[in-house]
């Protein structure tokens, strides 16, 4: 086996970051599935990689979960006297659910509810290339980090400060006059905009497949990703963020939510209501077998519901 | 081999507009990530999606006018694989950005005895292999796990240049590894 280089290393360790853009990572998967002795250096610093990272957040983990401990044995005395109690609201609120299937013509995205976040649907993309294009002022816009996106030669001829703040106004425009419920695209972004602190949970149910939940991400997901202050945000994250690194301030892209493959018609259901009441019920995270009964029982714990559909190109 | 040419000559039916091809390259192309994913411990909730993005990465660079791979399968174990490392990034930038009061509850398990002497093993294994590594391979990592920066903000803090921590971290992880196989313990089976 020839040792590998200093190049080498340092594209590994990029391709396992994450830091590739898209051409110098095809690049060098190319190499991968040509060079079996790179190939299996990259895969022994993946796992390595993998297993220090997994014991490291779970010494984290255990370690957070000892600051709780102490907490959650005083939980436990008052849960138990609660299950008898709970049992009874789990009846009250099937009860309830019922009730609002029935009456769920009237409480689907209903304009009479006081609503404390407003959403959009914004199309997103595979690169970022196509993103800026779709935009008459930013089409020609060049910032710095894009050619890492890409891999075209041009130069920057737009700081990249600026390049993502013009971007995030593109991004806010999507709150303008005639918003779309529906749209065809492979990715999408959720353009926010809340009065206040609140909870936003998103479920997408294919017409074909299984119900997924996007927002919040993660499995088991985080439930403080749930709660966005008051002002605008945009879900999965902002298209453009700025990085600096020792290069200078440069653009990093994020694509949206994807749309699955095969999905047909994705309905997006969108839920959201203010974070000063009860804490958020972990339950309610899992998406229910349609999107009809996942709204009623959004609606059942106080969330607001607005339906978005993006169609699969 | 013969599955090696059936490959290529599908790529080939692809590139020419050949649906029933591209299909089964597509098909091709979800199993292997399914599988690495699924060898890499992704959560179910996202192996789906992030196989779906490697299908969809796949059938994007099959449109185009790129060479073609010298080994199909291994080209799209790598791309799933690239996919993933992606992912991870973003998960790890929206983790900083996204300020919570309290960490995640840990996953209740509950493996048997045996599973939890053995993860008890690796873990002091590896607690051992990274205290006798050099002290600035060290501070590589407890940065870049302990302390959750990527190579820019590690180079940022050590004032050298980012490609510089990206050789210093492979060779620290190198150097783990070797310490960990010598303890019998191999990273890619470690629970």
């Amino acid at each position: 086996m020839s040792p590998m280089r200093d190049e080498d290393f340092v594209l590994a360790g990029r391709f396992v970051d994450g830091e590739l853009g898209e051409p110098e990572r095809t690049r060098f998967e190319l190499r991968l599935s040509a060079e079996p002795d790179l190939a299996q250096e990259v895969e022994r610093l993946m796992r390595t990689d993998e297993l220090v990272r997994r014991e490291a957040e779970r010494a984290a983990a255990s370690r957070a979960s000892g600051t709780r401990g102490e907490a959650r044995a005083v939980d436990e005395v008052s849960r138990r006297r609660s299950r008898f109690r709970l049992l009874t609201a789990l009846a009250l609120a099937a009860a309830t659910v019922l009730a609002v299937l029935g009456l769920r013509s009237l409480l689907h995205d209903g304009p009479d509810r006081s609503r404390t976040v407003e959403v959009a649907l914004a199309p997103s993309f595979e690169s970022a290339r196509e993103w800026i294009a779709r935009d008459p002022d930013l089409a020609d816009q060049r910032p710095p980090g894009l050619d890492d996106l890409r891999g075209a030669n041009e130069a920057p001829n737009v700081d990249a400060r600026a390049f993502v703040e013009a971007a995030r106004r593109v991004e806010s425009r999507a709150f303008g006059a005639s918003q779309p419920a529906e749209m065809t695209a492979t990715f999408y972004a959720l353009p926010v905009r809340a009065t206040e602190a609140s909870f936003v949970l998103v479920f997408a149910f294919p017409s074909r497949g299984t119900p997924l939940r996007h927002w919040p991400e993660g499995d088991p997901a985080r439930l403080e990703a749930a709660r966005i202050e008051a002002g605008d945000h945009v879900l999965p994250g902002p298209s453009f963020r700025l990085v600096d690194d020792p290069r200078g301030a440069r653009v990093e892209y994020q694509r949206g939510f994807l749309v699955p493959i095969g999905a047909g018609r994705l309905e997006i259901v969108v839920a959201s209501r203010p974070a000063s009441g009860a804490d958020l019920d972990p339950a309610l995270l899992v998406p229910g077998p349609d999107a009809a009964a996942t709204r009623a029982r959004l609606a059942a714990a106080g969330f607001d519901t607005r339906t978005l559909f993006v169609r699969e190109p | 081999m013969e599955k090696a040419r059936s490959l290529a000559n599908a790529w080939d039916s692809a590139r020419r507009g050949d649906a029933a091809a591209r299909a089964e390259l597509a098909a091709v192309a979800h199993e292997v990530a399914r599988h690495e994913l699924a060898a890499r411990r992704v959560a179910p909730a996202d192996a789906e999606d992030l196989a779906q993005e490697a299908v969809r990465s796949f059938l994007s660079y099959l449109a185009g006018p790129g060479e073609v791979p010298a080994e199909i399968r291994a080209f799209l174990k790598w791309r799933a694989l690239g996919v993933l490392s992606d992912h991870r990034k973003r998960r790890r930038s929206r983790a900083m950005e996204t300020a919570y009061e309290d960490p995640p509850e840990p996953t209740v398990e509950h493996p048997g005895p045996i599973a939890l002497a053995v993860a008890g093993q690796v873990r002091e294994a590896l607690a051992d292999c990274r205290a006798r590594l050099a002290p600035d391979a060290r501070a590589v990592l407890a940065l870049r796990y302990e302390g959750g920066l990527d190579a820019g903000g590690i180079a940022a803090q050590l004032g050298v240049t980012r490609n510089a921590i990206h050789v210093r971290t492979f060779r620290a992880l190198a150097a783990l590894r070797e310490c960990l196989v010598k303890k019998g313990i191999d990273p890619e089976d470690a629970p």
